[in-house]
């Protein structure tokens, strides 16, 4: 038989071989309870989501309309502000929260353990800017900041700028991470981003925890959309920081230009 | 993507490493058979073994080496099917170490991962130890694999020629005068030219749409004996992974890894004592990049992650005996290392005395005692880390003895595991502040013993592990370039014990073994499960090894293998849930893996191998072949588990079917 044969024989039967089958797999876990809360400054409201996990086929994740939502200011001492219900799932508390303060989130369902988590909101800081894309920022701290543009793509000269969602041609997806930027000396940054989505460009400085979450957040849709062959292998969960549930309990400070 | 992972990591694990086939089967039949002795040598802690008693062991597609047949010891797990890599006594794939004449090879493997890179044909013996260290070793947590080359010949010319359906090679060693030899050797894959010949019959196949493959290596060694009672020698090792898959819409995966080592080794011994020194370089690197072609759909044009390490080390060893009783050994030893972890430069440096006693008399005790002193720099941290190994073998009946060790040992290297092929994809990192030196406990303490041709062994270890790194971006090896690695590490603490029995007959013309291990390996990281202890992944708490040999002739022999081991654990998606993002206008779903990672036990691990082998010879030509099936069972041992939205249903992902194969070689 001429090799040829020999080896596409080989290569045939390897390929058809190796074997991709459906089977049956309960891991048998609870849904747990998805609390998504990230405190905004400036806002008059802060809204919170909670739902139970949803099934890998799609079922369930209905949200939760029965509970007991309450908000404590840490810092002040107040009493603790309950968030009222106004459908699937999504829950709203009329109030501001201030900047500095530590904030303890607790929510009770019945038959479910009590969940709680705690953030603390960023301090609040000014940007001006010019024409030119030019941006200055004060009053920046340890505080993670995070530069939004409904753009695919947005490009700075700031050095201090986080590499994880950036191209090869310096091009970042949507999002600019820029850690300790009160540490970052030239004061400004300039930004470039696509000049037909230029008329917005949003400001967040956030509380570790969301920050956290988000790079967790950007960075796994990154690999989704890279088709990372590892993306199935030992995989981990995004980020959270509630005790009892799960999902993300932060804060932010925005400033929209 | 779910239908593509299958047949691109398909083709990965099979394919490719079909070039290691022919090296397997290449000198399975030495001129003299092992037919009446034990396969292996028990030394403290470990195995000794001939190389060509690793060749025998049955491997998946590629050459039975020295990892295939620790696979089969008591307190060894295999990683991924297939694959060369496996974990000792609850330790991680990278807390063992590969060393050719006392030089680690970081990057030990070909062909991701099935084969060895170091040619068995350059190699003598092996031996393993994973427990009651002596003192000349590396620093690692769990197991040292020590391959001691052979010398060439100083009066015969000698050539093997080897060729088989994916690899090529040659070795000879030549002598130079009476006192000096050379020995070289080559292999090189050709996979490409394969490919390139039947690609157009695999158009149909939309995971991949072109293939790029190399590998060679080579070795080559120069030999002088200077005195009768001294040599020196030098050699270099070089290793070369490269490929490349276009996995559509322009995009291409690339996998590529290399190593060069080269060492001067000086040897004396006169009068009681031995002087020994060696000077060595090491340069290991990996790297995986995704390329996309102009016009893709794609807004990253490139991904790359690369790791690199460059070691320069010098080592001087004296040793004394005073009489037939007792040894002592002392040693002195300096590395500096730069260490390029995806583009994160350091430059640690290691600096180690030891000191080992022995004191010993055949067939009544064995006592060893070592002390380690370590200073390790690394990040304008000083560690000093001391190490110890403390070792007691009383014989309590002529052929039964009585074993106790305790070990303390430090790894300065972490190691950042992605994909648990074996082959060295994974980033090497040093510690530093943020990432402590990992260290460990381990006791051990057996029995074992010999009657005619019986042998056995039984114990029980327990193992205790701290600062152990966890990389929390295993899952995306190929797109952390980005990402950065050093936020995505986990320091924690590891613990696993375990029950060890081996069994053994040796008769005339049948070789058998049994080995079993029972065991419970834990991780608990402070970020994960609350701290809580949860399954390691490669925790399988039965692992049972059956090997057999029965020697027809001279000239054929069989050879069959079994394997069962529980699956392995896995982190399996349980739910999904909304994110929260600022630009969400409706919520995309997450995924959820439960709170205590690796929830879910895999289908345990079943195998069985067949082997045949037949030699001849012809005027001055020795012919060997050797033919096999791997998976005799057709088992689909499954590697993954995913769930594939397209089929509504969790899927297995399994590669190694029933798989025939052969190799021939040429000596003369």
């Amino acid at each position: 038989m001429h090799p040829r044969y020999i080896l596409t024989i080989c290569y045939s039967l390897l390929l058809l071989a190796s074997c991709m089958r459906p089977t049956t797999l309960d891991p048998q876990v609870e849904p747990e309870v998805i609390v998504n809360c990230v405190l905004e400054y400036p806002g008059e409201e802060q809204v919170l989501y909670l739902s139970y996990a949803r099934a890998v086929d799609g079922s369930g994740g209905e949200g939760i309309i029965s509970a007991q939502v309450t908000l404590q200011d840490d810092s002040s001492g107040e009493d603790a502000v309950g968030f009222r219900h106004w459908g699937s799932g999504g829950w709203i508390l009329p109030s501001q929260v201030i900047p500095g303060h530590r904030y303890t989130l607790k929510v009770e369902i019945s038959g479910q353990p009590i969940i709680e988590a705690s953030t603390t909101v960023p301090q609040s800081y000014q940007v001006q800017h010019d024409v030119s894309g030019r941006y200055s920022i004060d009053s920046l701290g340890e505080e993670t900041l995070w530069v939004y543009t409904p753009a695919e793509r947005i490009m700075t000269d700031c050095t201090a700028v986080d590499p994880f969602n950036q191209s090869e041609a310096s091009y970042h997806r949507k999002y600019l991470r820029i850690p300790s930027p009160g540490a970052y000396e030239p004061g400004w940054i300039q930004l470039y981003p696509n000049p037909e989505d230029i008329s917005k460009v949003v400001f967040m400085v956030c509380s570790e925890e969301y920050d956290r979450y988000l790079k967790d957040v950007l960075s796994y849709q990154i690999r989704l959309l890279i088709n990372d062959i590892t993306t199935f292998y030992d995989p981990s969960n995004i980020y959270s920081n509630i005790r009892g549930g799960y999902g993300i309990f932060g804060a932010r400070v925005n400033c929209e230009l | 993507m779910s239908q593509r992972l299958p047949i691109l990591l398909a083709f990965i694990m099979t394919a490719l490493p079909l070039s290691a086939q022919t090296a397997e089967w290449n000198d399975t039949i030495p001129p003299a058979l092992k037919m009446d002795s034990r396969r292996t040598t028990t030394v403290p802690g470990g195995i000794r073994a001939d190389i060509r008693t690793a060749r025998k062991v049955v491997s998946p597609l590629g050459e039975g080496d020295a990892t295939r047949l620790i696979q089969t010891l008591p307190g060894v797990a295999m990683a991924g099917d297939g694959g060369s890599a496996f974990l000792v006594r609850g330790g991680n794939i990278g807390s063992n170490v590969l060393t050719l004449d006392g030089v680690p090879i970081y990057g030990s493997n070909h062909l991701l991962g099935v084969t060895s890179a170091v040619p068995s044909e350059v190699v003598r013996e092996m031996t393993f130890q994973a427990g009651g260290f002596e003192g000349d070793r590396d620093h690692f947590l769990s197991s040292q694999v020590c391959l001691q080359s052979g010398r060439p010949s100083l009066s015969q010319a000698k050539t093997q020629l080897f060729a088989s359906t994916f690899l090529l090679g040659a070795e000879s060693e030549i002598p130079l005068g009476k006192r000096a030899g050379l020995m070289v050797s080559g292999r090189i894959s050709p996979l490409q030219v394969e490919y390139n010949a039947i690609k157009g019959l695999m158009k149909d196949i939309e995971a991949i749409r072109d293939i790029k493959a190399g590998a060679y290596d080579f070795y080559g060694k120069l030999f002088y004996n200077t005195t009768p009672d001294s040599h020196l020698q030098g050699w270099v090792f070089g290793s070369r992974d490269r490929y490349k898959f276009n996995i559509g819409d322009g995009i291409w995966l690339g996998l590529n890894g290399h190593n060069f080592v080269a060492a001067i080794q000086y040897h004396s011994g006169k009068g009681g004592w031995t002087h020994d020194a060696s000077l060595s370089f090491n340069d290991f690197a990996n790297g995986q990049d995704l390329i996309a072609e102009p016009g893709n759909d794609w807004n990253l044009s490139s991904l790359t992650m690369t790791s690199s390490l460059k070691e320069l080390s010098l080592k001087g060893k004296w040793s004394r005996s005073f009489g037939s009783r007792f040894a002592v050994h002392f040693s002195a030893q300096g590395k500096m290392a730069i260490f390029e972890p995806v583009g994160q430069r350091s430059t640690p440096f290691t600096g180690t005395l030891w000191g080992q006693a022995e004191w010993k008399e055949e067939g009544r005790y064995h006592y060893m005692g070592v002390l380690r002193a370590n200073l390790f720099h690394s990040g304008q941290k000083l560690f000093f880390h001391p190490e110890f190994s403390l070792l007691t073998e009383v014989n309590l009946k002529e052929r039964l003895v009585l074993a106790l060790s305790v070990d303390h040992l430090v790894q300065f290297y972490h190691t950042l595991e992605g994909l648990p092929l074996g082959w060295s994809m994974d980033s090497m990192i040093p510690a530093d502040a943020s990432t402590p030196p990992e260290s460990a406990w381990q006791v051990y303490t057996g029995l074992r013993g010999s009657l005619g041709g019986h042998h056995f062994s039984v114990g029980g270890y327990f193992k205790r592990m701290q600062d152990l790194v966890h990389y929390t971006e295993a899952a995306a090896a190929f797109s952390a370039s980005r990402m950065g690695w050093k936020d995505k590490v986990d320091v924690g603490k590891g613990q696993s014990f375990g029950l060890e029995l081996m069994y053994e007959y040796t008769g005339e013309r049948f070789y058998g073994k049994i080995a079993y291990t029972l065991s419970k390996t834990t991780r608990s990281f402070p970020n994960l499960n609350d701290g809580l202890p949860f399954p390691a992944k490669f925790d399988r708490p039965h692992i049972l090894n059956m090997n057999v040999e029965w020697t027809l002739n001279r000239h054929r022999s069989l050879y069959a293998a079994f394997t069962y081991q529980s699956g392995y654990c896995e982190s399996v998606q349980t739910h999904t849930y909304p994110s929260l993002l600022p630009d969400n206008d409706k919520p995309r779903y997450l995924p959820y893996y439960g709170k205590q990672p690796n929830n879910y036990r895999m289908p345990s691990y079943i195998r069985l191998d067949f082997g045949y082998n037949i030699s001849w010879t012809s005027g001055q030509l020795e012919h060997s072949l050797q033919l096999g099936v791997y998976n005799v069972l057709n088992r689909h041992n499954p590697f993954l588990t995913v769930y594939d939205g397209s089929l509504d249903s969790w899927v297995e992902i399994s590669f190694f079917p029933i798989l025939p194969n052969f190799s021939y070689r040429l000596s003369f």
